[in-house]
C-alpha cells in the first residue's frame, strides 16, 4: 500500500460522510428551503459516539458485531477500489466478485442484527433489504460484465483504471449506459428517492432506516457512518466510469475523486427533489430496469 | 491401496458387527468405531493418493463372466473419498448421540449398520475399476441409504419420501444399467480405466445425465431430493446432502471423459441445468417454513452451481480454451468439498436445533442463539458461508467459477458469450437470493424471542454433538484460509478429468483470495477496537425490544418466516406457484381476540418439477399400463403379442450401437 493509495484511501473515509449532507443540502436548496448544514452528519457522528447505548433484552452477540462486521467489511471494499485512479491495493484480478460480496457480507451482518431484536419493524426492513438487493446483484454484475467487455480487464482495477479512457473512445455508448445503471443502483443500494425516503420517519414504508430502530449509541454512529460510506463506494464506482483520471498525478486523481462524489451527491439529491419514491412492490421493476440499461450496453459491445 | 482396504474392512466389521449386536447397548460401540477407524484409514488413502497424485490400481480374478474384481484409486477417486472420510465419520459421532436424544433406549445397531454400509458401499463407488463392481456397489448405497432414510417409518410422509426416492433411484440405476451394457459391449470389457468411446455417444451421454444426475440432484431429477434429504434423521441428511450428491458429479467426471471431445450442445445443456438448478433450488429454498427442506432445496441450488461449472469445463474443452476447462473443473471439485463441509454443518446444526425444539417449522423456533452458545455461532458461521460471502471457504468456489465465467467473457465470441453472461447474471441472481435464504434461516430461527414453549425451553446438545460441528466449522474456516493450496490439491484430479486442460496456473488465480480472510480479519478487529473505545463513560443499559412505544411485545408479534420471504416469494410467484390456505372460525372469531389459533394461513410450495412434470407423467404411465393388463386379461393373444413385441423391441436395441451416429 503506497502513500498515494493510502492518501486517498484516507480522503474517501473522511468526505464519505458529507455526500448525504451534499444530497440534503441540494434537495433542501431546490425545494426553496434553507436545509440542515452538509456537515450535520459529522455532528450526529460526533454526538453519538459519546452516547451510551440501549441493548434489547432479546439481543446476543449478533446484535453487536452487526455494525462492526458491516463496517469492517465495506473499508475492505474501498481497499479493492482504485481510488488514486490506477489502482487498488488490495486488487486482484476477479476482484469484481469480492466486491460484491463484501456488500453482501455487509449486508448479511446489519440484517442479523436487525432480526436479533425480534422486532416485527426490523423483520420488515430486513426482508424488503434482502429482496431488493437480490435484484441489485445481478444488475451490479451485468454492469461489471459489460466493464469487463468494454475495457478487456476483469480486475476493478483494470475497470476503473487506466483502460477507462480508451473504453470511452471505442465503446461511449456503453459507458454512459453503465454508469446510468450505476447511479440507479445507487439509488437502490443506499434507499433513496425514488427506493427509499431517507427523510421520513414512518417506519411502515422505509426499508434501510428500520432495520436500525434499535441500534444507539456508537452502534447506531457505525451503522450511518457505514450508510455513508456505501454511498460514497458506489459514488467511486460512477466517478470510476465516467471521469478517468490515470493520467493525472496522485493528488489531482484524489481531487477529481473528491469533486466526482460532491457531483453525484448533487445528482442523487436533484434526484430527490423532482422525483417521488415509488410503491415498494414496484421497485424490483426500477432495479430491473437499471439492470437493462446495462444489458443494453453489454449489447452494444456484443457487435 | 493397503490403507483403503483396511477402511472398507473397518466399515464392513463396523456394520456387521452393530448389526449382530443389534438390540445391545454396546452396538454404538461398534458402529461408530468402525466409521471412525474406516475413516482415518480412508482418510489416509486419500490424502496419500492426492499428495503422490498417482494411481494404484488393484484386482482379482472373479468367478463370474465380468472381467475381474479391480480397485483403482487415482486423485479422482481421492478428490470423492476423502469428504467420505472426514464427513462419514463425524456423522457417526453425532449421529449416536442425536439417536439416543431421539428415543432413548432404543435399538441404534441397525441403523449404524446401514451406515457403515453406505460408507463402504460409496468408497467402492469412487474406487471400483468394475463395471460390474460400480453397479452393485451404486445399488448397495441406494438401498441403504433408503433404509436409512426410513428409520422413522412410523410417520407416513417419511414412507412417502423413502418410496418416492426408492423409485428415483431405481430409475437412475436403470439408466446406469443401460450406460454399463452399452458402453461395456462397445469396448467388450468390463474394466473401466479400459473404456474408450462408444455408440450412439449422444444416447450415452444422455444415460449418464439421467443416471448420474438424478444422484446428484439435477435439476429437472432432484424432486426426490427435498423430501428424502429432511426425511432422514439429521446424521443422515448430512451425509446425503453433503456427500451422496457428490457420488452423482463423480460418475460424471468419471464416464463424460469417456465419451470422448464434448459436444458444444452438452456444454450448454449442463449450463442450462445447472443455472436452473441453481436459482430455482435457492428460490425453492426461501418459500419453505421446514427448515431441513431449506437447507435440501439449498442443497438442490449448489448441485446446480456444481453443474454450472461441469457444464463451462465441458465448453471450455469443446472450444479449445484449456484454461477454462481447468478453473472450470477445479471450481466444481473445490465448490463439492466446500459445500459438503458447509452442509454437514448446518444439516448437524439445524437437525439440533429441530430435535430440541420437537419442530422443524421455522416458525416454531427462535430465540435458541443466546443459549446454545457454540451451535448458534457455528451455524451462523456455516450460514455465512453457504451464502458465500468473502473470508469463508463457498465462496472460494464460487469465485474460481465466477472467475471463469469472467474468463469465458473476455475470451469467448458468439452464442457461447452469450451463454456466460447469463450464467453470471443467473449466478449473481443465486447470490442475492441465497444472502436472504440464510438471513431468513439464521434470524427467524435462532434469533429473536422463542417462539414457542419447546424453543424457549430446549437444552443444548452434549459434546459428542456439538464437536463434529465445531471440526466442519474449522474446517471451513481452514479451506478459506489457504484457496490456493486446496486448488493445487485438486490439480491432478483435474488433469484426470479434462487431461488437455491448464491447471498449471489454476492456483496462482486463486492465491490472492487468501487475502480476504486476514484483511477482513484486521479491519474488523480495528472496528470492535473503535467500538470499544466509544461511549466508555456513557451507560448501557438493557431494555425491550422497541415498538412504537408499546411496552408489551410478544414473541407472536415477530416478523414469521413466510411474512420476512413475501416480497420475494411474490414476485417469484409465477415460478412457484405457492398455494395458500385460510382457515377461520367465523362465528368464534366475532368474539375472539386477535390475533387468535382460530384464524389459521397455512402456504406451501410444492415442487414445480414434481407436480407439473411427473405427477402427470406418471400417473399417465400408470392410465396406460392399466389399460394394457385390462386388455391382456379379457385375451390371451393380447398379453402374447405384448411378448412378441417386447421381444422385437429386444431384439432392436442389439442393433442400436451401429447404427448410431
Amino acid at each position: 500500500m503506497s502513500v498515494a493509495h493510502a492518501t486517498a484511501l484516507a480522503v474517501l473515509l473522511i468526505v464519505a460522510p458529507a455526500l448525504p449532507g451534499i444530497a440534503t443540502k441540494t434537495r433542501a436548496v431546490l425545494t426553496g428551503r434553507r436545509g440542515a448544514p452538509v456537515l450535520q452528519l459529522y455532528y450526529d457522528l460526533g454526538k453519538l459516539v459519546r452516547k451510551g447505548s440501549v441493548y434489547s433484552v432479546t439481543t446476543t452477540w449478533v446484535f453487536r458485531t452487526g455494525p462492526v462486521v458491516l463496517l469492517g467489511s465495506l473499508v475492505a471494499a474501498a481497499l479493492l477500489l482504485p481510488l488514486d485512479g490506477r489502482d487498488a491495493p488490495a486488487g486482484f484480478s476477479g476482484d469484481l466478485v469480492a466486491f460484491a460480496g463484501l456488500l453482501a457480507l455487509g449486508r448479511f451482518a446489519l440484517v442479523l442484527a436487525g432480526l436479533d431484536t425480534g422486532s416485527s419493524f426490523e423483520g420488515m426492513g430486513a426482508s424488503r433489504e434482502v429482496t431488493f438487493s437480490s435484484f441489485a446483484e445481478p444488475a451490479l454484475f451485468l454492469c461489471f460484465a459489460a466493464l469487463v467487455l468494454a475495457t478487456g480487464d476483469a480486475s476493478l482495477s483494470g475497470m476503473l483504471g487506466a483502460p477507462v479512457r480508451v473504453a470511452w473512445s471505442h465503446a461511449a455508448a456503453s459507458m454512459s449506459l453503465v454508469g446510468l445503471s450505476l447511479f440507479v443502483l445507487l439509488l437502490a443500494e443506499n434507499s433513496r428517492v425514488p427506493i427509499d425516503d431517507p427523510a421520513t420517519h414512518l417506519e411502515l414504508t422505509m426499508i434501510h432506516e428500520v432495520i436500525v430502530l434499535d441500534h444507539s449509541g456508537p452502534d447506531l454512529a457505525l451503522i450511518l457512518y457505514g450508510s455513508a460510506l456505501k454511498l460514497a463506494l458506489f459514488g467511486a464506482l460512477i466517478v470510476g466510469v465516467f471521469l478517468p483520471r490515470a493520467d493525472l498525478a496522485a493528488p489531482a486523481a484524489t481531487g477529481v475523486l473528491v469533486l466526482g462524489l460532491a457531483l453525484v451527491g448533487v445528482a442523487v439529491g436533484v434526484v430527490e427533489s423532482v422525483m417521488a419514491r415509488v410503491r415498494l412492490t414496484q421497485v424490483p421493476a426500477l432495479i430491473t430496469g437499471g439492470a437493462v440499461l446495462a444489458l443494453f450496453g453489454i449489447i452494444l459491445l456484443l457487435r | 491401496m493397503t490403507a483403503f482396504f483396511v477402511a472398507i474392512g473397518c466399515w464392513l466389521v463396523g456394520a456387521s458387527t452393530a448389526c449382530a449386536l443389534r438390540r445391545r447397548e454396546i452396538a454404538w460401540v461398534a458402529g461408530v468405531g468402525g466409521a471412525l477407524a474406516g475413516g482415518m484409514a480412508a482418510g489416509l488413502a486419500a490424502t496419500r493418493a492426492l499428495v503422490s497424485s498417482a494411481t494404484v490400481t488393484w484386482a482379482a480374478p472373479w468367478n463370474i463372466p465380468a472381467g475381474t474384481l479391480g480397485f483403482r484409486l487415482d486423485p479422482l477417486a481421492a478428490v470423492f473419498l476423502l469428504p467420505i472420510a472426514i464427513v462419514g465419520a463425524l456423522c457417526a459421532v453425532y449421529g449416536v448421540a442425536y439417536l439416543r436424544r431421539h428415543a432413548p433406549g432404543a435399538p441404534i445397531g441397525g441403523s449404524l449398520a446401514a451406515y457403515n454400509l453406505l460408507l463402504a458401499s460409496m468408497a467402492v463407488v469412487v474406487t471400483a475399476n468394475n463395471l460390474v463392481l460400480f453397479l452393485v456397489a451404486w445399488e448397495l448405497m441406494t438401498l441403504s441409504s433408503w433404509a436409512l432414510v426410513v428409520s422413522d417409518h412410523p410417520l407416513a410422509a417419511v414412507r412417502a419420501a423413502g418410496r418416492q426416492y426408492l423409485i428415483a433411484g431405481h430409475l437412475a440405476t436403470a439408466a446406469l444399467f443401460l450406460l454399463t451394457i452399452l458402453l461395456a459391449a462397445d469396448n467388450s470389457t468390463f474394466a473401466i480405466d479400459a473404456l474408450a468411446g462408444g455408440n450412439p455417444r449422444s444416447l450415452l451421454f444422455l444415460l449418464a445425465v439421467v443416471g448420474f444426475g438424478t444422484k446428484a440432484g439435477i435439476v429437472p431429477m432432484h424432486v426426490w431430493l427435498p423430501d428424502a434429504h429432511p426425511a432422514a434423521p439429521s446424521y443422515v441428511s448430512a451425509l446425503m446432502s453433503a456427500v451422496m450428491i457428490t457420488m452423482g458429479f463423480y460418475g460424471l467426471a468419471r464416464f463424460l471423459p469417456i465419451l470422448g471431445t464434448p459436444a458444444l450442445w452438452w456444454a450448454y445443456l449442463f449450463m442450462a441445468l445447472g443455472a436452473a438448478g441453481a436459482v430455482g433450488g435457492v428460490i425453492f429454498a426461501i418459500a419453505q417454513r421446514d427448515v431441513k427442506r431449506v437447507l435440501a432445496y439449498s442443497t438442490v441450488e449448489h448441485a446446480g452451481l456444481a453443474t454450472l461449472g461441469v457444464g463451462l469445463g465441458l465448453l471450455g474443452t469443446a472450444l479449445n480454451q484449456p484454461l477454462l476447462a481447468g478453473l472450470a473443473w477445479t471450481a466444481v471439485l473445490f465448490h463439492l468439498w466446500n459445500h459438503a463441509l458447509a452442509k454437514a454443518l448446518l444439516f448437524l446444526g439445524f437437525g439440533a436445533v429441530a430435535q430440541g425444539a420437537h419442530s422443524r417449522s421455522l416458525d416454531a423456533l427462535g430465540g435458541m442463539l443466546a443459549r446454545w452458545r457454540t451451535v448458534g455461532a457455528t451455524l451462523v458461521l456455516g450460514s455465512a458461508t453457504i451464502a458465500s460471502l468473502p473470508g469463508l471457504n463457498v465462496f472460494a468456489s464460487e469465485w474460481l467459477l465466477l472467475r471463469g465465467l469472467l474468463l469465458g467473457v473476455l475470451s469467448l465470441k458468439g452464442a457461447a458469450l452469450v451463454a456466460v453472461l447469463a450464467a453470471l447474471s443467473l449466478m449473481a441472481l443465486t447470490g442475492g437470493v441465497a444472502v436472504a435464504c440464510f438471513t431468513r434461516l439464521v434470524g427467524i430461527g435462532l434469533l429473536g424471542a422463542p417462539r414457542t414453549r419447546g424453543a424457549a425451553t430446549a437444552l443444548e446438545p452434549n459434546w459428542a454433538m456439538r464437536a463434529p460441528m465445531v471440526v466442519l466449522c474449522a474446517g471451513c474456516l481452514g479451506v478459506a484460509a489457504m484457496p490456493g493450496h486446496v486448488a493445487g490439491a485438486l490439480a491432478p484430479a483435474v488433469m484426470v478429468i479434462a487431461p488437455g486442460a491448464e491447471v498449471a496456473g489454476v492456483r496462482g488465480i486463486v492465491q490472492p483470495l487468501a487475502v480476504l480472510v486476514p484483511l477482513l480479519a484486521t479491519l474488523t478487529a480495528l472496528m470492535l477496537l473503535a467500538r470499544a473505545l466509544f461511549g466508555r463513560a456513557a451507560p448501557r443499559r438493557r431494555s425491550v425490544t422497541w415498538a412504537c412505544g408499546y411496552a408489551r411485545v410478544g414473541p407472536t408479534m415477530q416478523y414469521t418466516s413466510t411474512s420476512f420471504s413475501e416480497p420475494l416469494t411474490r414476485l417469484m410467484q409465477p415460478l412457484l406457484r405457492m398455494t395458500g390456505r385460510y382457515e377461520a372460525d367465523l362465528i368464534r372469531l366475532r368474539v375472539a381476540r386477535w390475533p387468535d389459533e382460530r384464524v389459521a394461513w397455512t402456504s406451501e410450495a410444492p415442487d414445480r418439477v414434481l407436480v407439473g412434470l411427473y405427477e402427470p407423467l406418471f400417473l399417465g404411465v400408470g392410465r396406460v399400463g392399466a389399460w394394457a393388463r385390462r386388455r391382456s386379461v379379457a385375451h390371451t393373444t393380447t398379453s402374447l403379442l405384448y411378448i412378441v413385441v417386447t421381444v422385437l423391441a429386444l431384439l432392436g436395441l442389439l442393433f442400436l450401437p451401429s447404427v448410431g451416429p
